[in-house]
Order: structure tokens, then C-alpha cells, then sequence
């Protein structure tokens, strides 16, 4: 992760971040798939599907960036919740998308479950290294709740109290 | 600059309006203060419903439907639109007896498109809904489109027919003349006509040259699930509750239903979560097996309110040439293409081809009398 440019969290070696009650596993930490972030929780004491934690826990490791496209393509899935490629993001810059913001609004990107954890910092990156413009320019999805899938009953009731 | 017709805001009916204008031999200069559809254009839920309409937008509504079915030809590119139907529900007797009610002044008023179902023609149609519906009332060749889609088709249909789009250019004076012209951040511009399409905006723009209109910008909310596998076909609505949902073919849960979040500073429009709970229940007392399935997001965009509930398509009274097409109210994207259609007849001086008088700038003239004296 780090040698492409990602945010790494800093923990300790049971997962512990700076806060006392706040660890981290699963794709909060590293890439690695379903079995290892399920193996990691787990150890953990959790269901991974219970598992939240804010991003103001991460921090920049200041690794070197490698351009996307020197290991992206056409057909890498840069969105996987809502299946959105590089190739069809690359299309909508082209025909005048000039922010997250608005790739998100004309393809889907960052709309999906995740709401753009895994997707936000490529897209920003895609869009600076094709229009040339800074990351801190180029700006990030807005941030819209829910901050983590929650249920629609969860939701409904929320107002009832507890049973 | 010079240009026959200068459109202010490039929303769903600013950009339907350039599109039948430049195709009509004008040439169209689009100006828009952000981007294209950056506010309640491709944040609507996208509904395409005649369905309950006010009786005064009706004849739009209808007229909307065969542009909607005809839009991905005249686009070049599907839009999403899909006639499924549109479907509002009563689940006690007396929102029963308010469906028939309805049913009976559109029957009076001369139309046959709304048709009060029972209890077995409504599961015949939605077979997975709750079955404690008494019936409904339903038009079945409403339907809904994809907005995001149709704000980017509209986009390149513009540009392809030759209008000019100008985004980050604010208008700061219509002033008056012929032609007219408007002062802008990118300096001034001449047009023999310009469009007032600056919605929940344009009461700002109409206030700018001694018109006033009650308007309220206000943030509608939507919410999303994650994709779920197919449940319904129409668009659902219930008699005496908010409610709007619909899945289109991605299979994600739409809903809706004139929720509203808050609108915070640089016209940014933000869910308000703490009211919203209430439409989920709604969505859950149709469909009990949502209650398990996960939100995906909240969202909301920022639309023009008019006091009355009825939009304002207008030919302005204090400035010839200017001509009002804003403050849908929620509608807007329903009836957009027929709105462009009308917009385009207007500055042709043609008849428009659906009644308007019904949205004529004229029924705030108290008002407008009373703002003046004050």
C-alpha cells in the first residue's frame, strides 16, 4: 500500500491506534482480502461487519507516489462497489468532469457501501495527474452520511427507543 | 458577446431549453454559475410521475411522457427511462376514500390516466408488498429515468447542437434594452432573449428586475440502499405519508418522499438524518424485508419551493425578452422536457403547445404590489 501512495494507519502490534479504545483490522489497515480481514477481526474480538472506525485515526506515511498509470488500465476497477473503471473515469474527465464530485455525480463512483474509502484518494490522483492540477486542488468526495452502511430498520426505529 | 438566446443555469430545464432552442436555428449561450447540474437536477430521485399531480400540471405532465419515451433518440443516449408505472397506495379506509376522491375530480376534469385499483389488482402488480393495502391509485405509463444520466446526456446534446456552455460564470444584472443584456464575472453579454432557469435561484434573478416570487430554496433528501434482487416493478407512493421508492434495474432502493435536509453556507445541501427515520418506516411498512438491507447513502439537493406549489413559466412583466422558467417545486425533472419544448415556442413566439397560464409571474402581483409599497 504504502509504495503506492495509500494512507497507512500507525498501530500498535494488536491493532491498538492512538486512541485506547479504538483498534483497527481489515482494510482499515491493509489490503488483503475477505478471509485475512475476517481472520484479523476475529482476533480481534469482532465481526467484521460490526466494525467501524473513523478516518481521522489514519495517517500519511509520506510514501513516494508511483503514477496509476503505470499499473492501471482501461479495465481496472477503480469503484468495486459500484464497478466503475478507469477507463470509463478517464472518459468523463475527458468530456469535462473536473472534480470528484462531479466524476461521482455522471458514473457512480464513491457511491456505493463504502462511500469512496476505497476509491477517493485514486480518483483524486487520476484526476490530478490528467489535468495536471495539485491533489489538494483536485479535493476529495463531500462527505455524506451514512459514514458506514447502516440498516434501513436500524434507521426506522431510531426514534422508538429501546425495545 | 452577442448571442440570440442567453440561458441562466445549467439545470435539467436550463439545458432542455438550450438543446430545443438550438435545434429550433438559435444559437444558445448556456451560463452557469457552478456546473452543469450541480444542484436538484441530478440529485432528484428521478421520478417520472403525472400521477397526484395539481390539476394545473396535468397537461405537462401528460405531454412530458411520449418526450421522455422518445428522449434517448433525441439525446443520442438511454437516459433510464422506464414507463413502470407509478403507484400510490392506502392501507386504512380513509385514505381509500381520498384515492377516490381524486380519482373522481381528474375523471371530472376530463382525464382517463389515473385508475383506482383494489386490494387483488394492486398484488397482481406488486406482489411482494405488504399485503394490509386496501388498493391504490395508479397511472401506468408513468415511470422514472435516471437523473445523473440525463443531466450528461443533456450536457453533450447541447454541446453537439452547438450551444455554449460557460460554467463558473455568474450573472449579476439582466438589464434592460434590445436586446437585452447581462452583466456577468465574464463580462457582459447581449441577447435578444434569455431564460431565467436558475432555480431555486431564480426568484433571486426575477427579484433583480422588480419581480418577487415566494420562493424557498430548500434541500430534498434521498436515500439509497446497496443493490438488492428485484422486489417491485412501479414507483411507490402511500396516501397521507411521505414517501417515494422506487428500484431501478441496478437494483439499488431509491427513496424519497420531500424530506428535508439543510442547506449550509457556499449552497451546499446536507441530509438532516435526524428527521428521516419516518421515511424509512414508511418504506418498511411497504416492504418489511428491507428492514435488514443496508443504506448506501443520503443525499439531498437544493430546490426552489414556490409558496403555491406551482412553478413559475413566464414571460417577465417588467422586462421584455426575459422569460422565467423556475421554482419546480419538486416537479422539475418530471416535466423538463416538455418545459424546454414550451421555453423553445415561447422565445420563437410561437403558441406554447400545453397550457401555462396557470404559472404566469402574474398571480404574485399582490405581492409584488405589497413589496413595492412597503
Amino acid at each position: 500500500m504504502e509504495e503506492l501512495g495509500a494512507f497507512t494507519p500507525a498501530l500498535g502490534e494488536d491493532g491498538r491506534s492512538s486512541h485506547d479504545n479504538v483498534f483497527l483490522c481489515t482494510e482499515r489497515t491493509s489490503a488483503a482480502g475477505e478471509r485475512t480481514a475476517n481472520a484479523a477481526c476475529r482476533a480481534l474480538g469482532h465481526h467484521r461487519h460490526t466494525w467501524t472506525s473513523p478516518s481521522s485515526n489514519t495517517v500519511q506515511t509520506g510514501a513516494a507516489s508511483i503514477p496509476l498509470a503505470t499499473f492501471a488500465h482501461d479495465d481496472t476497477v477503480v469503484c468495486r462497489c459500484e464497478g466503475v473503471t478507469m477507463g470509463r473515469i478517464k472518459g468523463e474527465i475527458e468530456a469535462g468532469a473536473d472534480g470528484p464530485n462531479r466524476v461521482k455525480a455522471v458514473t457512480r463512483c464513491g457511491m456505493g457501501p463504502c462511500q469512496g474509502r476505497i476509491c477517493s484518494n485514486p480518483l483524486t490522483r487520476i484526476i490530478s495527474e490528467m489535468t495536471g492540477s495539485h491533489p489538494d486542488n483536485v479535493g476529495a468526495f463531500r462527505i455524506r452520511p451514512p459514514l458506514t452502511p447502516i440498516l434501513l430498520g436500524e434507521y426506522a426505529t431510531l426514534h422508538e427507543g429501546p425495545p | 458577446m452577442k448571442t440570440d438566446v442567453a440561458i441562466i443555469g445549467a439545470g435539467i430545464i436550463g439545458l432542455w431549453s438550450a438543446v430545443e432552442l438550438a435545434r429550433s436555428g438559435r444559437t444558445v449561450l448556456v451560463l452557469e454559475r457552478e456546473t452543469t447540474g450541480g444542484h436538484a437536477s441530478p440529485a432528484t430521485a428521478g421520478g417520472v410521475r403525472s400521477l397526484n399531480r395539481d390539476p394545473a400540471e396535468i397537461p405537462l405532465a401528460r405531454a412530458a411522457l411520449p418526450l421522455w419515451e422518445g428522449a434517448a433518440e433525441q439525446l443520442g443516449e438511454d437516459v433510464g427511462f422506464r414507463a413502470a408505472g407509478q403507484i400510490r397506495v392506502a392501507e386504512s379506509d380513509e385514505a381509500m376514500a381520498k384515492l377516490e376522491a381524486r380519482a373522481a375530480l381528474t375523471k371530472s376534469l376530463g382525464y382517463n390516466h389515473e385508475e383506482l385499483i383494489g386490494a387483488n389488482t394492486l398484488r397482481a402488480m406488486e406482489p411482494e408488498l405488504s399485503p394490509h393495502f386496501r388498493g391504490a391509485i395508479t397511472v401506468r405509463d408513468d415511470g422514472y429515468a435516471d437523473p445523473a444520466r440525463t443531466m450528461g446526456a443533456l450536457h453533450r446534446a447541447a454541446v453537439s447542437a452547438g450551444v455554449e456552455i460557460k460554467s463558473g460564470v455568474e450573472v449579476s444584472a439582466v438589464v434592460l434594452g434590445a436586446p437585452l443584456t447581462l452583466e456577468t464575472s465574464d463580462g457582459a453579454v447581449e441577447a435578444a432573449a434569455v431564460v431565467n432557469a436558475a432555480g431555486a435561484w431564480g426568484a433571486e434573478v426575477a427579484e433583480s428586475v422588480n419581480e418577487t416570487v415566494p420562493l424557498t430554496p430548500t434541500a430534498l433528501q434521498m436515500t439509497m440502499t446497496v443493490p438488492v434482487p428485484k422486489f417491485v416493478t412501479s414507483v411507490m407512493g402511500t396516501e397521507g405519508r411521505k414517501l417515494s421508492l422506487k428500484q431501478p434495474p441496478s437494483g439499488h432502493v431509491v427513496i424519497g418522499g420531500g424530506y428535508e435536509g439543510s442547506i449550509e453556507r457556499d449552497r451546499m445541501a446536507l441530509p438532516n438524518t435526524a428527521g428521516i427515520d419516518e421515511n424509512f418506516a414508511n418504506a418498511v411498512s411497504l416492504f418489511p424485508h428491507l428492514a435488514p438491507i443496508p443504506i448506501a447513502r443520503n443525499w439531498a439537493g437544493i430546490e426552489g419551493m414556490v409558496a403555491d406549489g406551482l412553478p413559475v413559466v413566464s414571460p417577465s412583466q417588467t422586462t421584455p425578452g426575459l422569460i422565467h422558467a423556475f421554482g419546480f417545486s419538486g416537479h422539475g425533472y418530471a416535466l423538463s422536457p416538455v418545459i424546454g419544448r414550451v421555453i423553445c415556442e415561447i422565445v420563437n413566439e410561437m403558441e406554447p403547445s400545453v397550457p401555462i397560464a396557470a404559472f404566469d409571474i402574474e398571480r404574485f402581483a399582490q405581492l409584488q404590489a405589497e413589496r413595492l409599497s412597503a
